[in-house]
């Protein structure tokens, strides 16, 4: 007998756990990935908004600012327009404006702004504010120079050299402007890889860190489970090829132990059945080769000496009264077989059940002569029932009785209609027996030594005809009548 | 009275009165025990004269076993032949101490080889 002993975490507990590490690590990962995502959508928009956009008005103030140098640069061979050089000026203007109110990061407090800020002090881009507060700076001074020039009267060469001069200074102030956003490009883009590597160093650790986790918990799992199933199934093999059954006793509570232990309580009883079943055939092949002895013996003594009749006939009569219960028994085994694969063949016709179970008693009287049957049957009711079957039956039924009840008291049989039903009574004296023991005659391979006419016999229990009468529709029940009184009912249906 | 004898015990009467009707011919007597008391009694009473002794297995009032034990007690075991139906007589023979049995059904020329033996016609061993 192997004891085996077991954690006392369950398996079921220990897949919970794995389970949990597993979507724990999901979750993480998730959660990273999500925080990953929207930072860098965060960190694009506002690229976009503050970089990106002041970039295209840049570009388009820097060619405002190009029309009129060139406006300037062409005012001695042809007057310009001074509306339209105020146009191009005021454009500028918008620009800046709209610049200082929507785009400067040095001028920005959102949350996104002050992030950047610390983006540009982490990548020593800091002096990028200054540079932009400057460059607007100086893009106001120019247009504040173009604006007085434009407003005073008459354009001569002087006032276009001047207002030239000032569109140039403009034009580089704005170029100024431009370098710091491509400056701000950089360190945004920047400041977007070490974000994108920092979530993938997270998401990494986070995945490694559930792999070994979940590795852990795998291995902690199969070890508790594998070597269980491994003994399992080497006990099922061993079973199986050689019919032995080693007890394996699995103390914990999981669920692999109450496999274990339900597999373990199936094999003891198909093993207490084995040995039940070889029991049973060691009895039955002693009461068939008993009688066959004094058969053989007899009959090979009469054919030595055939002068002598009394051999003959004392042969004669041994065969015959042998004969009658071999074929009995040989049938109930037969038939007992075809009820345990689900095949007892039943083939009804109407039988006289008071004749039958006279000439039942008469029989097992015959084999059995120390026991004597008081038989009173109600004549003129015919039952629908399969003769073979019944007879056997009834053979079993009284010979188990006759088996059980004491010697030198009669049995009595009884056969009487019961409404719509025929009840076959058999009450015998016999000390009563607590409930499971008389329920234990009912099983398969059972049956009862008695003291027979020639010796101890054995009688077969009751299965077989348990097994008859509910083929008929009816019931076979054991009862105690008295402390020192059974009875045994065979009811059915008339 | 005849100075050798055969002593069977076995519950089975028909089995008895085989061996009475075998032994007849002969100059051996039959002494018939339907139980192992019955034999141990018997045997005591014609110890004597007793060349064999055919016993059963299966027997009411005493195991086998003890019953053996007890006969042995007043013969050699050798004169003692298990005589059984049960499944592997060798095994049960050797169970009770017993080298020599008979397994039933036997044949006729079985039993008169054993009865010739115990009238010193022959002793074949087995």
């Amino acid at each position: 007998m192997h004891l085996h002993r077991t954690r006392p975490v369950s398996v079921g507990k220990r897949l919970a756990a794995l389970v949990g590490v597993q979507a724990v690590t999901a979750a993480l990962l998730l959660g990273v990935a999500f925080a990953g995502y929207t930072r860098l959508v965060s960190d694009l928009g506002f690229m976009r908004r503050y970089v990106l956009a002041p970039i295209e008005g840049i570009s388009e103030a820097m060619e405002n600012a190009a029309q009129l140098k060139l406006a300037a640069e062409e005012a001695p061979t042809s007057q310009p327009d001074p509306a339209l050089m105020q146009h191009w000026k005021r454009d500028v203007g918008l620009f800046l404006e709209r610049y200082r109110t929507e785009w400067a990061v040095a001028e920005n407090s959102s949350e996104d702004a002050l992030r950047f800020h610390a983006d540009l002090e982490r990548s020593n881009q800091g002096e990028l504010v200054a540079d932009e507060r400057a460059a607007m700076h100086d893009v106001e001074n120019s247009l504040e120079r173009i604006d007085v020039r434009l407003s005073a009267s008459g354009s001569d060469g002087h006032t276009a050299a001047s207002i030239e001069s000032d569109a140039r200074d403009l034009r580089t102030s704005l170029r100024k402007l431009l370098r710091v956003n491509v400056g701000f490009i950089a360190v945004e883009n920047a400041a977007i890889e070490r974000r994108s590597r920092q979530t993938s160093w997270w998401m990494s650790g986070v995945g490694l860190l559930g792999l070994a986790g979940s590795l852990a918990l795998g291995l902690h799992v199969r070890r508790a489970i594998a070597p269980r199933i491994q003994r399992l199934v080497l006990q099922v093999q061993r079973f199986k090829e050689l019919g032995v059954h080693e007890r394996v006793l699995e103390e914990g509570r999981d669920e692999i132990a109450i496999l274990a232990n339900a597999l373990d309580a199936g094999f003891a009883a198909i093993a207490a059945r084995d040995r039940e079943r070889e029991h049973f055939l060691a009895i039955v092949a002693h009461e068939l080769k008993t009688p066959m002895t004094s058969i053989l013996g007899f009959t090979e003594l009469a054919l030595a000496r055939p002068e002598s009749a009394h051999v003959r006939a004392r042969a004669l009569d041994l065969v015959r009264s042998h004969a009658g219960r071999l074929g009995r028994l040989i049938d109930d085994l037969l038939l007992a077989a075809s009820t345990r694969s689900g095949a007892l063949p039943f083939r009804p016709q109407p039988v006289d059940p008071a004749a039958l179970t006279q000439k039942v008693a008469a029989e097992v009287v015959m084999t059995m002569p120390k026991r004597h049957f008081d038989v009173d049957v109600s004549r003129g009711r015919h039952l629908l029932a399969d003769e073979h079957l019944l007879t056997q039956a009834v053979w079993t039924l009284l010979t188990y009785a006759a088996a059980v009840a004491e010697t030198r008291r009669a049995i009595n049989v009884r056969l009487e209609p019961d409404g719509a039903h025929l009840r076959l009574e058999v009450v015998f004296d016999a000390p009563a027996v607590p409930a499971e023991e008389m329920e234990r005659a009912f099983a398969p391979f059972a049956s009862v030594q008695y003291e027979g006419g020639s010796g101890i016999r054995n009688a077969v229990g009751l299965f077989l005809c348990r097994e008859i009468a509910r083929v008929h529709g009816g019931s076979l029940l054991a009862m105690n009548l008295t402390h020192a009184q059974r009875m045994l009912v065979l009811d059915l249906p008339a | 009275m005849s100075d050798d004898a055969i002593l069977i015990i076995d519950d089975d009467a028909d089995l008895r009165d085989l061996v009475r009707l075998v032994a007849e011919l002969t100059d051996v007597d039959v002494v018939e025990a339907a139980t192992c008391v019955e034999g141990i009694t018997a045997l005591r009473a014609n110890r004597d004269r007793i060349r064999l002794v055919l016993l059963d297995y299966f027997m009411p009032g005493m195991d086998p076993t003890s019953c053996t034990r007890e006969l042995c007690r007043l013969v050699d075991s050798t004169m003692i032949v298990l005589c059984t139906a049960a499944t592997d007589p060798p095994g049960r023979a050797a169970e009770i101490g017993l080298s020599r049995w008979l397994a039933k059904p036997f044949a006729l020329e079985a039993l008169e080889s054993l009865v010739r033996e115990a009238a010193g016609v022959s002793r074949p061993g087995r």
